[in-house]
């Protein structure tokens, strides 16, 4: 339908070119016609009458003797000379004195009515209907001597017929050449006018705008081609750039909705963690307030105490851990996660690892396989968080493994990179999950019914801490039921110090200090006191700012181990108090708080401590400090 | 039919009123000496009729002949015709050529006797149907170029150019010879109207 349309377009342009042409041609053959047919005509009757004349003076010539000698016959004779002109119809000779002398009737016009005239006419010629008359003068030696008539038939009707007939005939031929010609130039308009034709309807129909119209034309087409082709170019990059617009909204908005959607899992597991928290956190208070019950009612019985001490404690630790975990989460999800790099090596790494997850892992009965390299190990590292590191694989190990399994831990150096691997015959991790068990709050089984399900935050700890050590973390496994592996490495193994480092003062010599401790936290410092008295150490206990002011200027302790948020003065008012004092400037201070944020260690450094411990303290961590005595020493003087 | 007597009134009458008006006269006679020979056609019988037609013959003759260079004295000199035997002839004669002129020379015409055919003329008319006479008067007339006879047998004679009465009608036979004998060529249009035209084989 279409082409049928466009066909009987582009064949209108044709057709009105190609008749511009033929009556372009028309309209010059018929002027041109009509001026030649004018002025042949006009040739034709002088040429006609002048021959008519000339014959009548020829015959004027010839007969003047016969007139002048009385001598019809002989002008009859002449006069019939007049045979061989067809055309002549008629002559006769006059007298002078007005009488017909001879007469000639051309035997084709004997039979009509054609009546010589009785009596000559003035010298001229007269045109009557087709027939020319023609009357002339007989003069002889100056003397007028009669008159000669001649009538012929006067050819231009059929001139102008047969010529008129040449004229149309020349006319129809040079038509049709002109139509030939025409149809035959009217291609140079027509077919590139066609080619943009069909272009545009290709375009239209199929809306592909990288078509183009083809070939190099001049003139007026050839810009209208170059500016079709520029429009074609111009619309297809607009129609291409929201095409593109589109594709962005459209990916922005599966962002969005992905984005949405990680919301939604993440918020899930914000409850999950949630719920789960307020169980874990609930979990261990049982066995303890059992324990406290234990203490109370058999305070006698040594094996009893000692059962109970074992629990609550294991179930503190475990409390503890928790409560870390949840700082460390909170530290990560705030992006204040950092390291502090240091020279350790990685037998106390594991032994600082397995003194955290071995009651674990023994409550649950399984075998525990430690293969290490035989010589030392150092790495630069933050010796708490890759022991942290290690705990969590571990702890995860064990968790996730059937009573009476087996866990493995294999260390092994390449080319300055530590890979540790953590094995277990646990239940394994569904290949879809590998990637996601790092992920915050993601645990295997949700629906697991175990007795530390955990916050779910341990691997993902694990990989921060990792990272954090510009090493990478994997998780592999065979399927439900074959176990998993993890493989950490980390790029972070170092040369070993030519001088042996010195082993920490603690384990050589067992001396005692005075300490003292400012905590608002009664029983937490009062067990803590009670500990270092029973080490041999002299402990003097204040519960705020000004009396452990005094206390440190009575007393001028080794250490002061001081809460920063005490009542009445503040643990940094506190602690440039003591560095003020005669004897304080050898006291070694240590905050001890809640806030373990870098800022905080900052601010405590600033007001003239030494070591910044974060709440709850180990014994352990105060032990070594107390080991590091004579580093400090050193340093003071 | 009713023209010749009308016309001979006319001429009549002309002659007498203003028979030597120069101009008019020259118009009005030389339409009325031409017409009389139109009108022969029925009167040649007639010897007044005839006598005019000769004359006028002899004026006409004039135009149809070319005489050598010699016969004249200059460029002005008349054209003379000499008239022996027929003085009535010469008369109309006289009024026919009076006012005209032949190559723009006028024309003398003579009336001689016979002691004056030596007389130098170009063209001598002798009248006469006596052959006899005639023939010794052609002998006679050395010095005339063109010699004009009117009786039987004249070429014979040794005229060159005879009249005739053929079919009641003046005609006239032309002896090519004799005029060529005096260097006189006579026109082949005046040839298409002579009754006959002897060549020179019969002298």
């Amino acid at each position: 339908m279409s082409s049928m349309k466009s066909m009987r377009d582009s064949g209108s342009v044709r057709r009105k070119l190609i008749l511009m042409a033929v009556s372009t041609t028309l309209a010059a053959l018929v002027a041109a016609s009509m001026a030649m047919l004018l002025v042949d005509l006009r040739a034709f009757q002088r040429y006609w009458t002048d021959d008519l004349m000339t014959q009548a003076d020829i015959m004027a010539r010839v007969t003047a003797p016969a007139l002048a000698f009385n001598d019809d016959e002989t002008a009859r004779q002449n006069l019939a000379v007049l045979r061989v002109r067809p055309q002549i119809l008629a002559a006769a000779i006059y007298t002078s004195g007005g009488s017909r002398f001879a007469g000639y009737v051309a035997p084709s016009a004997s039979g009509s009515a054609l009546k010589l005239p009785e009596r000559p006419q003035a010298s001229g010629y007269r045109i009557e209907g087709s027939e020319l008359v023609v009357f002339r003068n007989i003069v002889e030696n100056g003397d007028m001597v009669g008159t000669v008539y001649l009538r012929a038939r006067y050819g231009l009707f059929d001139r102008l017929l047969s010529y008129g007939a040449i004229l149309g005939a020349v006319m129809l031929g040079a038509l049709a050449i002109a139509w030939l010609v025409a149809s035959r130039l009217q291609e140079a308009i027509t077919r590139p006018l066609e080619s943009v034709t069909d272009v545009a309807r290709q375009v239209m129909q199929q809306r592909d705008f990288s078509l183009r119209v083809p070939g190099k034309e001049s003139g007026e087409i050839g810009v209208l081609i170059d500016a079709f082709n520029d429009m074609l170019a111009e619309i297809g990059r607009r129609s291409h750039a929201l095409q593109e617009a589109n594709a962005t909204l459209e990916h922005e908005m599966q962002v969005r909705e992905r984005a949405e959607q990680a919301l939604i899992v993440a918020d899930r597991r914000k409850d999950e963690f949630l719920a789960t928290l307020a169980h874990e956190l609930r979990n261990p208070l049982a066995p303890i307030r059992t324990g406290l019950d234990i203490l109370r009612l058999r305070s006698g019985d040594a094996q009893a105490t000692q059962r109970a001490t074992d629990i609550m404690e294991r179930q503190l630790r475990q409390m503890v851990r928790l409560v870390d975990d949840l700082l460390d989460v909170s530290r990560i999800n705030t992006g204040k996660f950092t390291i502090k790099s240091g020279r350790v090596e990685l037998k106390a790494v594991v032994n600082d690892a397995l003194e955290v997850v071995r009651p674990y892992i023994d409550l649950h009965g399984h075998e525990l396989q430690i293969d290490l390299p035989d010589r030392p190990v150092f790495l630069n590292g933050d010796a708490t968080r890759l022991a942290q590191i290690l705990s969590n694989l571990l702890n995860n190990a064990a968790k996730y493994t059937n009573r009476g399994g087996r866990v493995s831990l294999t260390a092994s150096v390449e080319d300055r990179t530590l890979t540790l691997v953590v094995a277990d015959t646990g239940i394994g991790i569904a290949p879809e999950m590998l990637d996601t068990v790092f992920e915050m709050f993601v645990q295997v089984d949700s629906t697991l019914e175990r007795s530390t399900a955990g916050l779910g935050v341990g691997l993902s700890l694990a990989r921060k801490l990792v990272e954090l050590h510009g090493g990478t973390i994997e998780a592999h496994s065979e399927g439900h039921g074959h176990g998993s592996q993890f493989v950490v490495r980390l790029p972070i193994v170092v040369d070993p110090e030519l001088p042996a480092k010195p082993t920490p003062a603690s384990f050589i010599s067992a001396e005692t200090y005075r300490i003292l401790l400012a905590d608002d936290n009664v029983d937490f410092v009062n067990s803590i006191g009670a500990l270092l008295t029973a080490m041999g150490h002299s402990v003097v206990i204040t519960h705020n700012g000004p009396d452990a002011l005094a206390a440190a200027k009575r007393f001028c302790p080794d250490y002061a181990f001081l809460d920063i948020g005490l009542p009445q003065m503040s643990g940094y008012d506190l602690a440039r108090g003591i560095r003020g004092l005669s004897c304080g400037a050898m006291t070694v201070m240590i905050a001890v708080t809640g806030w373990g944020q870098e800022k905080d260690r900052q601010l405590a450094f600033e007001a003239g401590f030494d070591h910044h411990m974060v709440k709850p303290v180990r014994f352990e961590q105060i032990e070594e400090i107390l080991g590091n005595r004579s580093l400090i020493k050193k340093l003071r003087t | 039919m009713h023209r010749p007597p009308s016309s001979s009134a006319n001429h009549g009458l002309r002659r007498r009123l203003a028979g030597w008006a120069l101009l008019c006269a020259a118009v009005v006679c030389g339409q009325l000496a031409l017409l009389p020979p139109a009108r022969a056609d029925n009167a040649a019988t007639s010897p007044v009729l005839e006598r005019r037609v000769k004359a006028a013959f002899l004026y006409k003759f004039l135009g149809y002949a070319e005489f050598p260079p010699g016969a004249f004295a200059d460029a002005a000199s008349p054209v003379t015709i000499g008239v022996i035997g027929a003085d009535e002839l010469a008369a109309e004669l006289g009024r026919i050529v009076s006012g005209r002129t032949v190559g723009n020379r006028p024309i003398l015409v003579r009336v001689l006797r016979e002691s004056e055919l030596g007389t130098p003329v170009h063209l001598l008319f002798i009248g006469g149907y006596d052959s006899a006479r005639v023939g010794r008067l052609v002998r006679a007339a050395g010095n005339a170029l063109l010699v004009v006879t009117e009786c039987d047998g004249g070429l014979q004679l040794g005229s060159a150019i005879n009249f005739r009465i053929v079919d009641e009608r003046v005609r006239f036979d032309v002896a090519l010879d004799a005029a060529e004998r005096n260097g006189i060529k006579l026109s082949s249009r005046l040839l298409t109207v002579a009754n006959r035209v002897q060549k020179g084989a019969q002298q």
